[in-house]
């Protein structure tokens, strides 16, 4: 290199992979609070994934020799009215309603984050008219859609797994859209066009990675409220059908003996409540800890 | 300017306009310079004066709502305005490359700059994926950054300004563009840095015959490097020629005004303050009659109002927009003076 090239260019230390990784990744970047989050909803998830393994009852095993025990060894959340394991229970019930969670929230995600962005890119007309799609399905009441739904298809889980994807994806296209809108004028998006990219590649290849982060953390509360929808559907009897168990479900069932065994409606509702806490400190965390990453 | 050789990229006429709620907006008048193969030319002028959008017209990446309302643009006799969009994204992607003034935003933050590279030459030169890779380690240590290999796989925000233009520059010379358009590629920039990319940038248009627009407000920066240089103002190209003649002898009385509001050396820590051009910029929304440097110009007529602003000749290659030439008769005297600073 000529002499004024090598005037003044003074390269940060180089570093290898690993502590690359180290510094802008990876579980140990995550602030504290992410991190419990994280566990949190790994318990969770691995306790429904593994259900079969580890619930010591069978998730309809009557055994009417002991009806509404209390929380003890053997029944670790008590037994309901029917004398079943309340424990084995929500093991079940959680492996039943993560999956359908994880579903109709995962699968309009990319959905929106597309459609958002593809407006966000063109703006114009096709903006105008995405937008007020996307309007109407946030306006819509989303609880009167599923139950809608459910009217047609007919009670259990499939109402959930159509009718809330079809609501879904709009608030990711919108948090998309209006990253795109921030991003489109950005540099590196200019230079895709000066470039000769294809519009394909730019969106797809230059902007989504971008603009997902947004719509990551926003959907670890997109989860919860899910959860809550699908708890309340199955409160109402609209969720999977006896004897299977939904979490929304077993609460139900124990309302009418909540005064006299608390705990068939409480200890399942407080998974709920932990499922809910888990997924926000994640998404509250993930939100700052790359910041703190950053400014380390 | 030699008229031997064909010019790579002529300009005529252009004119860029914005239609806004509140009426029209026209931002480039009446525009016209023509390129050399390998030839760095200057396009100066203030803010708002035009010059970004000239330049980047020429690969009609006029911003929205904005348009080339009128203008003839020839790259290499291929008419650029009339260009369908395959032939556009043709033109774009192997024969005009760009850098612009923000390298900290002009590289995708989430990918790695050997990542970015790799990508040019594998869509635009349909590169193997091990040509590619071989490729963009040349053209790192080609633009200046050392140990390419280690460098390829770093992200964008562990570079300093100066190599992220470097990559920059790099990226945008991957697939041998033959015209570079340069948008204030050095104002974010501290003064070392700035002479390291200008000698990269006179280095490179030597060594693979890169034309270049450098686009400045910076009198200093296109001094130091082009070959010819236009000035711009209100939308019109007011004087043009070879950086000596236009720094000896300018004759357009805006040229004059802004190589006098250039700080000198010789003026630091004196209380001398520098000659600021008195009023404003014109108004991009009036429609104006005659010379657009008028209201702001210390030796106007009442004849101005009639001129066309057509450059006219003054010496082979050295053209102005001003007809009334107040200087023409102080030449010799300011050119002794320019002979006794240097």
């Amino acid at each position: 290199m000529s002499a004024v090239d090598a005037l003044g260019q003074q390269p940060p230390p180089l570093v290898g992979a690993a502590e690359r990784r180290r510094r802008i990744g990876g579980f140990r970047a995550l602030s504290l609070q992410a991190k419990i989050g994280a566990g949190i909803l790994a318990v969770l998830f691995l306790a429904g994934v593994l259900a079969p393994l580890i619930a010591p009852y069978g998730q309809n095993q009557l055994d009417f020799t002991s009806v509404l025990q209390p929380p003890s060894l053997t029944h670790l959340m008590g037994t309901d009215a029917a004398g079943r394991d309340v424990f084995s229970r929500t093991l079940y019930a959680l492996r039943l309603d993560l999956t359908i969670v994880v579903l109709v929230t995962y699968v309009p995600l990319p959905i929106g984050v597309l459609i958002g962005a593809v407006a966000g890119y063109y703006g114009g007309l096709l903006d105008g008219i995405l937008a007020r799609i996307t309007d109407t399905m946030i306006a819509f009441p989303f609880i009167v859609l599923v139950i809608a739904v459910i009217s047609i298809v007919g009670p259990g889980v499939k109402g959930v797994l159509i009718g809330v994807p079809i609501v879904a994806w709009a608030l990711y296209a919108r948090l998309a859209r209006s990253e795109m809108l921030v991003l489109r004028e950005q540099p590196f998006m200019l230079a895709t066009t000066a470039l000769g990219y294809s519009k394909r590649r730019a969106i797809l290849r230059h902007a989504v990675p971008n603009l997902m982060r947004s719509s990551l953390i926003y959907s670890t509360l997109d989860m919860v409220v899910n959860l809550l929808l699908l708890a309340g559907l199955a409160y109402l009897g609209l969720g999977a059908q006896p004897p299977n168990a939904e979490l929304g479900s077993i609460i139900a069932d124990g309302q009418t003996t909540l005064l006299t065994a608390w705990w068939v409606a409480t200890l399942p509702g407080l998974v709920v409540v932990l499922f809910g806490v888990g997924a926000g400190l994640l998404g509250d965390g993930l939100s700052d800890g790359r910041l703190r990453a950053r400014v380390q | 300017m030699s008229l031997a050789s064909k010019p790579l990229l002529t300009i005529d006429g252009l004119r860029v306009e914005f239609d806004g709620p509140d009426g029209r907006l026209v931002a480039v008048r009446e525009a016209g310079l023509s390129i050399q193969p390998g030839e760095i030319v200057g396009l100066v002028g203030e803010s708002g004066s035009g010059k970004t959008l000239t330049c980047r017209s020429v690969i009609r990446l006029v911003p929205w709502p904005g348009r080339i309302a009128a203008g003839r643009i020839e790259f290499d006799g291929r008419d650029v305005v009339a260009m369908k969009a395959k032939e556009l994204r043709d033109l774009r992607a192997h024969d005009v490359g760009m850098i612009y003034q923000d390298p900290f935003s002009s590289l995708n933050p989430v990918f790695r700059i050997g990542d970015q590279l790799t990508e040019t030459l594998r869509v635009n030169l349909g590169l193997s994926k091990a040509e590619a890779r071989a490729r963009a380690l040349e053209l790192l240590s080609d633009v200046g950054i050392r140990d390419p290999e280690r460098r390829a796989l770093s992200y964008p925000h562990e570079f300093s300004g100066g190599m992220r233009q470097r990559v920059m520059i790099a990226l945008a010379t991957a697939s041998q563009p033959r015209l570079l358009l340069a948008d204030e590629p050095t104002t974010a920039l501290d003064v070392t840095t700035q002479a390291q990319i200008l000698a990269l940038l006179t280095r490179l248009s030597t060594e693979r015959e890169i034309a270049v627009l450098l686009v400045s407000h910076d009198f200093g920066v296109i001094a130091q490097v082009c070959d010819r240089v236009a000035v711009m103002y209100g939308g019109h190209i007011v004087e043009m020629g070879p950086i000596g003649a236009l720094y000896r002898e300018a004759q357009h009385p805006y040229t004059r005004a802004l190589l006098e509001s250039v700080p000198r050396l010789e003026s630091a820590g004196r209380a001398t303050r520098k000659t600021a051009i008195p009023g404003a910029p014109p108004d991009p929304t009036e429609s104006l009659t005659g010379c657009v440097f008028k209201p702001r110009c210390r030796y106007a007529q009442p004849s101005c109002d009639q001129v066309s602003m057509a450059l006219e000749t003054v010496s082979p290659g050295h053209e102005t927009a001003c007809p009334v030439r107040p200087f023409a008769a102080a030449d010799g005297a300011a050119a002794a003076r320019a002979g006794a600073q240097a």
